[in-house]
Parts: C-alpha cells; sequence; structure tokens
C-alpha cells in the first residue's frame, strides 16, 4: 500500500514566476512555469514554498495551458501575502503536488457547483477543461470581487452570483442575487437528486449540505473546505 | 476558524464517493476502526524508546498505509471515484513480514501464553494489537456482505491480520528492550 494519489508527486519542483495580477482587490492570479513533466487533473491544489513558508492554492488553468496559474486568496498583514503581493517575474518558488480529489466526474445528475471566495477556483480550472455544469453558486462578498465572470457564466447553464454584502450592486449583476450562495439553494433550487460540488468556508459546506440532506437527499456531494 | 461545521449533527456524513450515509453505516464503523487503530498506533510510536526508531518508523508507515485503506473503505464499490484511489498492492505487508522474522528471530520462543503488558511501549503495542484486530474483524464482516468487493477491501484484511502479528512481536520486542519480564498465564 501506499500513497492514494493519482500522479502527486511529494517532492518539491522548482519553478518560476512568469507573471501575476490582481483579479479583484483580495484575490491576486499567479503565473508559474510549469514543471516537465506536470500533469494534473481540473481541481487539484499545489502546495507552494517560498522562503520558508508553504500554503496550498488550487490550479486554475486547463490541463494542456503550458505554464500554470494559482488562485490566491490575499490575507491582510499574512506572512505569504505580504511576499506575494510584489514578488517579481523570474522569482523563483518550489511546488509539490498535485494534490487532492476534488475533480469534477460527469454524471446522469445535473452538476450544482457553489463557491464562497476564492473557492471558485477549482471552477475556474473546470470551466477552462471544458466542464459543462447546471448551475453555480459563486459566493462572494462584494461584486467587485466577481472576476473571471464571463468565463463562469459561458460554463453553466445557470450563474448565480450571489452577494452578500453589496445588495444594491449585486441586482445589477445578471442573474445577480442578494444573500448567501445557502439562501438560493434552500429557495429556488428544485427538487431532484443532484451532484454537488462544494469549496469554500467550513460554514457555507455545512449549511449547504443541511439544505441537501432536507432537500435532496438523493444528491452526491464533494466537498473541499478552507478553514 | 472554525472546525466545526454542525454537517453531521443530524447523523449522517458523506462517503468519499459523495454519497450521503448513515454514520451507522457498515463502511464508516470499518473507517471509525481504522481510524482508532491509527491513533493508537500513533500513541505506540511516541512511547517506543530511540533505541527502536526502526521499528516506529515501521509504525509509521502503517498509519500511512492505513489511511490508505480508510480511503478506499470510505468509497462506495462501484464508484467511478475509486479510480482516483490507487491500488493497496501488497508492499506494506510484505514489508511487515520481512519485520516480524527479523524481530521474532531475536526473541525467545514463546512456550505459553503471556499477559499483554509489561513496559509502556509494550503494553502500547498490545493494545494496538487487540485493535488491530477489532478493525480486521469489522472489515472482514463487510467484505463478506459485499457482493462483488474492491480488491483493496481483500487487501486490507491480508495487511491487518499481518499488523496484528507484527504487533505481538513488537510488544515482546518493547518488553525485552525495556528488560520487563514476560509474565505467563497462570491457568
Amino acid at each position: 500500500m501506499g500513497a492514494v494519489s493519482r500522479a502527486a508527486s511529494a517532492s518539491p519542483a522548482a519553478v518560476e514566476v512568469v507573471s501575476r495580477r490582481r483579479l479583484a482587490p483580495g484575490v491576486l492570479g499567479l503565473e508559474i512555469s510549469r514543471p516537465p513533466g506536470f500533469r494534473f487533473l481540473p481541481g487539484q491544489f499545489v502546495r507552494l514554498s517560498l522562503g520558508g513558508l508553504t500554503r496550498s492554492y488550487t490550479l486554475t488553468n486547463a490541463p494542456g495551458d503550458p505554464t500554470l496559474t494559482l488562485c490566491i486568496r490575499l490575507v491582510a498583514g499574512g506572512r505569504m501575502t505580504t511576499r506575494l503581493v510584489e514578488i517579481p517575474a523570474g522569482a523563483r518558488l518550489s511546488i509539490t503536488g498535485p494534490h487532492g480529489y476534488f475533480t469534477f466526474r460527469a454524471s446522469p445528475r445535473r452538476a450544482v457547483l457553489a463557491s464562497t471566495g476564492t473557492g471558485v477556483a477549482p471552477f475556474l480550472a473546470m470551466a477552462r477543461a471544458g466542464v459543462r455544469a447546471y448551475l453555480l453558486l459563486r459566493g462572494v462578498s462584494r461584486a467587485g470581487d466577481l472576476h473571471d465572470d464571463d468565463l463562469l457564466r459561458s460554463a453553466v447553464e445557470i450563474y448565480a452570483p450571489c452577494v452578500s454584502r453589496s445588495a444594491d450592486k449585486a441586482r445589477s449583476i445578471p442573474g445577480g442575487h442578494r444573500g448567501r450562495v445557502s439562501d438560493y439553494a434552500g429557495e429556488r433550487l428544485e427538487p431532484g437528486g443532484y451532484d454537488f460540488y462544494l469549496c469554500g468556508r467550513s460554514e457555507m459546506l455545512g449549511d449547504m449540505i443541511r439544505i441537501i440532506d432536507e432537500r435532496f437527499p438523493e444528491s452526491l456531494v464533494y466537498t473541499e473546505s478552507f478553514f | 476558524m472554525k472546525i466545526y461545521t454542525r454537517t453531521g449533527d443530524g447523523g449522517r456524513t458523506s462517503l468519499f464517493s459523495g454519497e450521503r450515509v448513515s454514520k451507522a453505516d457498515p463502511r464508516l464503523e470499518v473507517c471509525g476502526e481504522i481510524d482508532e487503530l491509527n491513533a493508537v498506533l500513533g500513541a505506540l510510536a511516541a512511547a517506543l524508546p530511540a533505541t527502536m526508531a526502526d521499528q516506529a518508523e515501521v509504525v509509521r508507515g502503517a498509519q500511512g498505509a492505513l489511511f490508505a485503506a480508510g480511503a478506499h473503505w470510505a468509497t462506495a464499490p462501484g464508484s467511478p471515484r475509486a479510480e482516483a484511489l490507487k491500488d493497496l498492492g501488497g508492499e506494506e505487508a510484505a514489508r511487515l513480514e520481512a519485520e516480524i522474522d527479523r524481530l521474532a528471530a531475536s526473541l525467545p520462543p514463546l512456550e505459553r501464553f503471556i499477559l499483554p503488558g509489561g513496559s509502556a511501549p509494550g503494553a502500547w503495542a498490545h493494545v494496538a494489537r487487540t485493535v488491530c484486530r477489532r478493525a480486521e474483524r469489522r472489515a472482514v464482516a463487510l467484505l463478506a456482505e459485499t457482493a462483488d468487493p474492491p480488491p483493496a477491501y481483500e487487501q486490507t484484511v491480508v495487511f491487518l491480520n499481518r499488523l496484528s502479528d507484527f504487533l505481538f512481536v513488537l510488544a515482546r520486542a518493547a518488553n525485552r528492550e525495556a528488560s520487563a519480564a514476560e509474565t505467563e498465564w497462570e491457568p
């Protein structure tokens, strides 16, 4: 018996920063070089090390892209954040991975994706890989956090940004809703069995799973939680 | 940061393959036994003296193997999610066999039953052995009830059987290392 992860590598690979850009006020997109032979499935993450610090970040690029992109939530005063917001192109980092099992499986049931904050990252990779889902419930605090809107809108039948704080702006977004993703699932999602993919804060996962057990008990549930 | 989600308050939880099941589901029972065994192995590894670092490493290897096995038991048989899990194979069981042979060669042969106990690490090894046997019994029961079980089920049973044997000789070796006499059972 050994490690269960498919194609995961625990030995670090050296990579370089190719570019970085602000995706939203609190979200950094980091493009890094792709180690030779690196393969991953959309939804998996890497462990990135820099100057003695290590953090997990989800890959957001398509599997065949020449470089890797990461979606990074900026934490005010965070030690890794402080280093990454000003990291120049060419800077050297190391990564391990890919890690994780939050990957998409085609199924006869309709797929419902739900995220909070940068929990949308695996859905970006899935969208770029051609995954098509029924519904995306995308929870953000502010409308300004809705980066990569067009990409996600094209990957689902129903795109439902759920803005919990700036209610007025939510109304100006096509399909936008005021409130939390679990409010939408509890009030608007029609009965049935779905494949739920939940990624984000543990509170959202808890709220969603309670609703799933009550209203959609025939569903499958896959989760990836942030702590 | 909260580590509780309250998602299990209704007595249900998610399998790796996505199904929501009762926490009384037999698969969860096997997973729980494997989890408990893993925790006891952690206590055992912590209790082993520095002179038995090699054996502690074998114990930690078994802990990793138990994580891998647990993922299979947390997956509904036939689910496509099982493809994400590596076949367990028999390497860890073979590793335990080699370690059993090595340890047993240096111990006096047993002629009577011995009471579980002795030094702290020896006693922990006996506790781990009994928890391991319970995990094995639960796994065997579910294996028997499962139509067309995945290979990992049988491989887990073999591994747990071998691990129990290893823990028995490890208990004896730890007691000898601590100069703790083995107490024979007086019928």
